[in-house]
């Protein structure tokens, strides 16, 4: 079965991104919640399920380990809450799994809603989590950044690409950024300063790198056929994709020079949305750039260019905000945060937002069909997923 | 403190101390981790217990700046064993700027860290110097 024009989006909620020490779990779920209500002119009690993203659960594990917690903070009624993890995916995957229950009539109204108090974590950072916890020796030593960084070094020994590329891939998400005043850094950075900047993982350095974040995003679902009641303009799922790969970093037939599950969960979701040259279909993409390098190798993974001509890509300029496929027009994880969970939904709320001509100073022109993609990596796997909306 | 598991080290032992892997009886495929599905061929406990080559060469690597270590970057590489199967871990008594894709590696046996009172050891490769018994 396809789910394509059967789920509406009819509302989307976001807050401010950054190191918010003065808001709580609560705080951040429920002013994302209520904004993306107020959106959809529904309340509260019309929803009938929610999907929860949260990766990385806080305080004890009492807040985001099930959806007891988001049901007591948003006093949510009977309609259960299913809490979703599944790496950085985490918050395009809720909204998937959302999107099959509304499609196949389960539910005519649902919330999806992504959040994470990264600041809060009991690991107290990502790095300190990769040196605490895992497998106590397979791959110790690695990063995240050094994970993605495994790649960017196997990528420029095969193709042109070098460190120039990401910088100017750095540049332009700081930029988009600047425009976006829900952004973690709102501030546009030059060339030099991204080249230049210290050594993370090389060959990736500081300005290669998003930050982690706290922040929350949601957005209220619907079943097509009643989308019209609600008063307000709504886009269509056209086509989701989830593929979750079994080829770590142990495994020889990781190439690293990409990620085969981008091109899986790519080719899941335009077949579903009837995409056959997505350079050409795509308006608009939210994509993956927890690293400058995730976001080089995802343009050859969408299709917005052939594998091996994402240099060319950024060289042409086709990814700035009024090339031909503006990609991060948000400012992308780089300059939004990266609170896990609730970047996928805050990406799907910037694409509905371009696409409903929303988008003040970022707006695309003639936006009419727009993909939010995530990625993860880990030690024994990677998982993509790729959610296309478009015009009504 | 990294976390650490004595059941998991005693189900693991041969794979960190011994350096076992396995090799698929259907398909060949030589690989470590083991694991119970043949991640080539998708057959099921049919595996050979075999010793996997302590030599190698880089495939990719980086250079870790965050993780704590006294001394940094710590070079982190994935290994092609020679006769097959994969190896990611730290390159230690290297100088950091001699790394490169291709470098010929040898494995030689580490103390990763103490932590809960158990000593773990496994497998750190360094730039190939001599013929390594096996």
């Amino acid at each position: 079965m396809s789910i394509k024009d059967r789920v509406a989006v009819i509302g989307v909620g976001c807050t401010k991104f950054g190191e918010l020490f003065d808001k709580g779990y609560e705080d951040l779920a429920v002013e994302a919640a209520f904004e993306a209500f107020a959106d959809a002119n529904i309340s509260p009690e019309d929803i009938e399920a929610t999907w929860l993203g949260t990766e990385m659960p806080s305080t004890g594990n009492s807040e985001g380990r099930t959806g007891a917690s988001l049901a007591n903070y948003l006093k949510l009624g009977e309609g259960p809450v299913t809490r979703v993890a599944n790496y950085c995916a985490t918050g395009t995957d809720s909204f998937r799994n959302a999107c099959f229950a509304v499609a196949c009539g389960a539910y005519k109204i649902a919330l999806v809603i992504g959040v994470e108090k990264m600041r809060d974590v009991e690991s107290r950072s990502l790095i300190n989590g990769y040196v605490e916890w895992g497998h106590p020796l397979y791959g110790k030593g690695n990063t995240l950044p050094g994970m993605f960084a495994l790649s960017a070094t196997r990528y420029f020994s095969q193709y042109e690409a070098k460190k120039e590329h990401l910088a100017k891939i750095a540049v332009k998400n700081h930029y988009n950024g600047s425009l976006n005043p829900k952004a973690h850094f709102q501030k546009a950075i030059d060339f030099e300063k991204a080249l230049k900047a210290p050594m993370v993982a090389e060959p990736l350095g500081l300005f290669d790198c998003c930050p982690t974040t706290d922040g929350a995003a949601a957005a209220v679902i619907c079943s097509a056929e009643i989308a019209a009641n609600f008063n307000k303009d709504y886009v269509l799922v056209k086509g989701t994709g989830l593929a979750t790969g079994r080829d770590g970093r142990f495994h020889q037939g990781n190439q690293f020079a990409g990620f085969q599950t981008t091109f899986q969960a790519a080719a899941q979701a335009y077949k579903e949305a009837g995409i056959t040259d997505p350079r050409r279909e795509i308006s608009v993409g939210e994509i993956h750039d927890c690293f400058t390098i995730t976001e080089l190798l995802t343009y050859e993974g969408l299709g917005f260019c052939e594998v091996g001509g994402a240099a060319r890509f950024i060289d042409e300029g086709t990814n700035l905000l009024d090339g031909s496929l503006p990609c991060n027009t948000s400012g992308g994880l780089k300059s939004c945060g990266h609170p896990i969970g609730a970047t996928g939904v805050r990406q799907i709320g910037e694409v509905t937002n371009q696409i409903l001509g929303r988008a003040d100073k970022r707006q695309v022109k003639n936006a009419r069909t727009g993909l939010a993609h995530n990625i993860g990596l880990g030690v024994c796997g990677e998982v993509a997923c790729v959610v296309v909306l478009g015009a009504k | 403190m990294p976390y650490t598991s004595f059941m998991l080290l005693d189900r693991q032992k041969r794979e960190n101390l011994n350096f076992h892997g396995n090799k698929c009886k259907s398909c060949g495929w030589v690989f470590f981790p083991k694991s119970r599905v043949c991640p080539e061929c998708g057959a099921k406990d049919d595996f050979e217990d075999i010793t996997l080559a302590r030599k190698g060469k880089v495939f990719t690597y980086t250079k870790e700046y965050l993780y704590p270590v006294p001394e940094t970057p710590m070079v982190m590489a994935v290994i092609d064993l020679d006769g097959g199967g994969r190896f990611f871990t730290h390159i230690t008594d290297c100088d950091p700027d001699q790394i490169a894709i291709g470098m010929p590696v040898e494995l030689t046996l580490r103390m990763f860290h103490k932590s809960d009172g158990f000593y773990n050891y496994s497998w750190k490769g360094r730039p190939a110097t001599q013929e390594v018994c096996s």
